[in-house]
């Protein structure tokens, strides 16, 4: 297993990009929502959300926000069953908890916990909402002794091996163990100075272990501390602690008393944990030189790439004509040149931004050591993680949305695939159980698994349950179509809500994110007893497709080229017609054929000689019959309007070289048709 | 009694606003130097409570004015003057030992403050 080091900082900013996109979500929704508070599917969406934002938070260690998420996902989950009806006042106090979501989330961007927002009141609100009995204000404020605790606890993620030493040495002297905190004037010039002012003060009369943020490197001109944490020990007067911090422009002083069992018990376990992190982590540290660039920028600069080399071969197609037409005399020589470096250029500056935007796939790996050793934790079981292929790249588009479902995966398999140690004992399977993630490059796809060993699904009682909610009829299916309905949104053979993977909202989210955000493709494979194994198929990128350009009705179509398994020449007399359908041999299989015109509603193609197009997604496989085959190239896909997509058979649209605008053919989508 | 103050800064225009201003509230101006060399020499004759001292001066400059002025007296009480984007030698004058600073342009306030402070110490 080879897993980069666990860094609290890492997975607290992917922390705060997941939730911020899936806030960015919420906000519109709920606006939407307040309109139509009738909309089950807006319900449904938001219920997801916050089903996913507590998880996530809970994940992390950010308690007070998963709980706070989870008294609004209990909320939507009266609404989505009709057990409640919104009101404005429901919708005000609904508002008012996310808008306490918002700012938990600010603060843990700031390095906090999120428990700096007073949200009882909320919580007290909601739960009586949801029925549920309210506890008194004097046991609340127990629980908020007990968080203090918690936050300290959690700041030792931030203690290096150094600083817990130092604290061990302080005990042994019998120093007493306190945490400053100092605020400085929001209209003070020079926070920083400040800042260092206190500190260089509190050096003189106590024992300063470590402060947040840090002075141990040079200071910037713009440097900014707006707030100051001072951990220290001392063995002499408090009143010294207050004078040294009487510096002018230092508004709020707050000194609390510590204990040090909290840090150091704690640090033991957590340094061991960091300590055989760092040790895996060394030798794949590579130093390399970076800056910060906002995604929005390079998605920009992207986007401006496309144009270009739409434009670069509008160009390419005029100068063709003014050079076949001997317009361009003896210059003809130097614009055919210049536009062979303009090529060369353009097709440099796109490889450059792509990869740009790629990043490895440890980005999202490296979260799950964390996650899979919490959660065995917790529900008491054993697991090893396996992680390969780590080195992986995909664009960073991909890595925001794929991180949730992956996160969820995981939990799932840990949560329902693997079993207790007496349960894997009683099976004679070892008691640690496997959970193995993989990742590697295949042709213009990337292909994730997560596999485990633990009990797999249970078809009989995926089968009773579908049957019961009307996802299937009463007759035989394969169990690979069985499987599927797993992916329906409000599915779950579990009855009971559990923390890790909640109420059957997991795999449909899953499936969903996976096939409508990220174009890609999941598959499920399980046997009784043994294990299960995800598969997840996805396009090496979003924007650029390499793609087979038809012609069909006198228009143009793109087929993406990792949808085509080949082209072919068609006689007529090659198909073999039966009572409903039309079949091709295709390799000594004889396989569907779709008319293209008939599925765009036109006349039934009858001409003699047609081209086809094998196309296959997954497992299913057709002849897809246009009139002309034009050429392969690289398009830039854009999206598509539902006005003009009604049967969902296009993925999105690109412009050629020449202006045609071009449909990009939904494989998965046509071959369901057929 | 008054609190004595020395006053360091290269613009006699600044000088004298200064002094306006202290003397208004009821601190005495005790001397006035117009580079880092005339302050040390001044504080070592007038043995005043309080140096203002400006960070930017011809000769020798606030930073080393202020070392030179703890080397006589290392319980002096300095409070250095400085502009905006200086945050740098602010810095090197606290790790040097300076009791506050104040950054120009400032409120009255913020000197008086800064004067009240430091004489608690």
């Amino acid at each position: 297993m080879a897993v980069s080091g666990i860094d609290s900082n890492k997975l607290r900013r992917a922390f705060i990009e997941e939730a911020e996109e899936l806030l960015e979500k919420l906000d519109s929704d709920l606006l939407e929502l307040e309109n139509n508070p009738e909309d089950k599917d807006l319900i449904n969406e938001i219920f997801r959300v916050m089903h996913s934002l507590k998880s996530e938070s809970a994940v992390v260690g950010f308690s007070s926000l998963s709980n706070l998420a989870h008294k609004l996902e209990d909320v939507f989950e009266k609404l989505r069953s009709g057990e409640m009806s919104l009101e404005q006042s429901k919708m005000d106090l609904i508002l008012g908890a996310v808008d306490a979501v918002h700012e938990m989330i600010a603060s843990i961007a700031k390095g906090g916990h999120g428990e700096e927002i007073d949200i009882t009141e909320i919580l007290d609100e909601l739960k009586l909402l949801c029925g549920e009995t309210v506890t008194s204000r004097l046991e609340s404020k127990t629980l908020g002794e007990t968080k203090k605790k918690q936050i300290a606890i959690e700041k030792i993620w931030e203690f290096s091996e150094f600083e817990l030493n130092q604290l061990k040495e302080a005990m042994e002297r019998n120093e007493r163990f306190y945490r400053l905190t100092c605020t400085v004037d929001p209209e003070s010039p020079m926070k920083y100075a400040r800042a260092f002012l206190v500190f260089t003060n509190l050096e003189q009369v106590v024992n300063v272990i470590k402060t947040i943020p840090p002075f141990d490197r040079e200071v910037e001109e713009d440097d900014s501390y707006g707030e100051l944490v001072v951990y220290l020990t001392t063995s002499g007067d408090d009143r010294d602690i207050y004078r040294a911090t009487e510096v002018d422009e230092i508004q709020k002083v707050e000194l609390i008393k510590l204990s040090y069992d909290d840090f150091l018990k704690g640090g033991d376990v957590k340094r061991e944990i960091r300590e055989t992190a760092e040790k895996k982590a060394k030798p794949r540290r590579i130093e390399k030189s970076s800056i910060r660039i906002e995604t929005r920028k390079i998605d920009e600069l992207w986007r401006l790439v496309g144009e270009l080399v739409i434009n670069k071969s509008q160009i390419e197609k005029l100068m063709k004509n003014v050079l076949s037409n001997g317009m361009a005399g003896e210059l003809g020589e130097y614009i055919e040149s210049a536009i062979d470096s303009l090529d060369k250029i353009s097709e440099g500056i796109q490889q450059a931004i792509m990869e740009t935007r790629m990043v490895p796939i440890a980005v999202i790996f490296n979260k799950l050591p964390r996650l899979v050793r919490d959660l065995s934790r917790k529900l008491g079981k054993q697991v090893k993680l396996e992680v390969s292929g780590e080195e992986t790249e995909i664009d960073r588009s991909i890595v925001e949305a794929l991180s949730e479902p992956i996160t969820h995966l995981i939990r799932n398999a840990l949560d329902h695939g693997i079993e207790y140690p007496e349960e894997r004992i009683a099976r004679g399977k070892a008691v640690e159980g496997i959970i193995k993630v993989s990742a590697y490059q295949e042709g213009g796809n990337i292909i994730l698994q997560i596999e485990d060993d633990g009990k797999g699904f249970d078809t009989e009682r995926i089968r009773e349950v579908a049957m019961a909610k009307g996802m299937i009829g009463e007759e035989e299916i394969s169990e690979n179509e069985l499987l599927k309905v797993v992916f329906n949104p409000g599915f779950s053979t579990k009855e009971e809500i559990t923390e890790l993977s909640g109420r059957g909202v997991g795999m449909d989210v899953v499936a969903n994110k996976i096939k409508e955000q990220l174009k890609g493709d999941v598959n499920l494979h399980t046997v009784k007893g043994r294990g299960t194994r995800i598969t997840i198929m996805l396009p090496l990128t979003l924007t650029i497709l390499q793609a087979v350009i038809v012609e069909s009705g006198g228009k143009y179509y793109a087929i993406p080229v990792r949808r085509t398994e080949e082209t072919v020449e068609i006689v007529n007399t090659e198909l073999i017609y039966e009572a409903e359908k039309t079949l091709y041999n295709y390799r000594g299989k004889n396989i569907p054929v779709i008319y293209f015109d008939k599925l765009l509603g036109k006349r039934a193609g009858k001409s003699e000689d047609n081209y086809g197009v094998i196309i296959s997604h997954g497992n299913r496989i057709a002849c897809l019959i246009v009139d002309r085959l034009i050429e392969e190239q690289d398009i830039v896909i854009k999206p598509i309007d539902d006005i003009l997509n009604e049967n969902h058979i296009f993925s999105g649209v690109s412009i050629l070289g020449d202006g045609k605008i071009v449909y990009i053919l939904d494989t998965s989508t046509i071959l369901e048709l057929s | 009694m008054a609190v004595k103050i020395l006053l360091a800064d290269d613009l006699s225009f600044m000088r004298m606003i200064q002094k306006e201003i202290l003397s208004q509230r009821g601190y005495t101006v005790i001397g006035e130097a117009s580079d880092g060399i005339e302050a040390v020499q001044k504080y070592a004759e007038l043995r005043p409570d309080v140096v203002v001292l400006d960070i930017t001066m011809p000769n020798m400059n606030g930073l080393e004015a202020m070392k030179k002025i703890l080397k006589i007296d290392p319980e002096a009480r300095i409070i250095i003057c400085s502009a905006l984007g200086q945050q740098k030698l602010i810095v090197e004058a606290i790790q040097a030992g300076v009791k506050d600073f104040i950054v120009k342009p400032f409120k009255p306030e913020r000197m008086f403050s800064a004067i009240e402070k430091a004489m608690k110490n």
